[in-house]
């Protein structure tokens, strides 16, 4: 039985935890590019997926640590030193990506001109935001951002507190708590509403880069926390049970 | 995404909760016992990240919390009350 739930935590561990790894590290580098070229709706698109990427790989890997601990009772091990640090690293990794990754993207994917609100603001179905945004911003941007690219990034803004206290209920982790970090530059994005008319582009192109920036750092933080778990658990420091 | 989340997870916590006591009552198999529990707890966890990810009212998220029936409670308190109103309730 130790076998097979130790089989099971190290499968879902690669395959849960795997593809947020990789696409949160290349979150950062896809919203310079959509700031980029923001009249490129695929820039939006790449940056959305890889978001729903994070979600539900993040939300997978609820499994990891519980079937974790069911194998470590089971092998008896729970009061071992380097699976308690292991456990307090993971605990670590985890508020990592719930309160400062997956906020810090939906706080990017909102700063972005003309670009759907990330979930739909507590709507009761629910089954409605995964679908209608992806559409949106696969079309949306095209019309829009062509017509009017210098005008977007001034009116997106502007939009903006208006549709953030609905959007932080519906997405709740990601509340309150949660986007504090990031408000700083969500306010300096709305601050400027006079000269934001001539000068919109390259103010907008720095908070972009500042939100990636920022991102990237708690990115690999998250990264760095889950690799030196990864390498506890293989090494295991004054462990009794083999290798 | 969470909503169908939620209503599977509600549906397993149960189930396995179910399947986890009548083994205890009758056969008390330690392989069945030591593969759904940790199922069990999954689910449980399951229940509460989609409540708060559905809805900003305290009492639902509260009652996700409840063990076994946690889930289904919410699931009901959700279809009777629109969620948009619990939504408002939080800012006011």
């Amino acid at each position: 039985m130790t076998k097979l739930l130790l089989s099971i935590h190290v499968l879902v561990a690669i395959i849960a935890i795997g593809p947020v790894t990789v696409a949160a590290s290349m979150f950062p580098a896809a919203t310079r590019r959509a700031w980029a070229s923001p009249t490129d709706p695929r820039g939006v698109a790449v940056l959305h997926n890889l978001h729903r990427i994070c979600r539900v790989y993040a939300t997978l890997g609820v499994l990891v640590p519980v079937f974790g601990l069911a194998t470590a009772s089971s092998l008896g091990v729970l009061g071992d030193a380097w699976l308690i640090i292991s456990i307090i690293l993971t605990a670590a990794a985890a508020a990592m990506l719930i309160f400062f990754v997956l906020p810090g993207q939906a706080a990017v994917l909102r700063s972005l001109p003309a670009s759907p609100p990330v979930t739909a603001p507590a709507s009761p179905s629910g089954t409605a935001p995964t679908s209608a945004p992806a559409s949106q911003s696969a079309t949306a941007p095209t019309s829009a951002s062509a017509a009017q690219s210098a005008t977007a990034p001034a009116s997106a803004p502007a939009a903006q507190p208006a549709t953030a206290p609905d959007s932080q209920s519906a997405t709740a982790p990601a509340s309150p708590v949660a986007i504090a970090p990031f408000s700083p530059a969500l306010s300096a994005l709305a601050s400027p509403p006079g000269d934001a008319v001539g000068l919109a582009p390259p103010a907008g192109e720095t908070t972009g880069r500042r939100l990636a920036a920022r991102l990237g750092m708690v990115t690999g933080i998250f990264n760095l926390l889950w690799a030196v778990v990864v390498v506890l658990m293989i090494v295991r420091p004054g462990s009794t049970t083999g290798v | 995404m969470a909503n169908r989340l939620l209503r599977i997870a509600a549906l397993v916590e149960l189930a396995s909760l179910v399947l986890l006591l009548t083994n205890l009552a009758t056969v008390h198999w330690a392989p069945v016992a030591s593969l759904l529990g940790p199922v069990h707890g999954c689910a449980y966890l399951f229940v509460i990240g989609a409540t708060v990810q559905v809805t900003g009212d305290l009492r639902t998220r509260l009652l996700a919390a409840v063990p076994g029936i946690g889930g289904l409670l919410v699931i009901r308190r959700l279809r009777r009350g629109p969620a948009p109103a619990a939504g408002v309730e939080m800012y006011r």
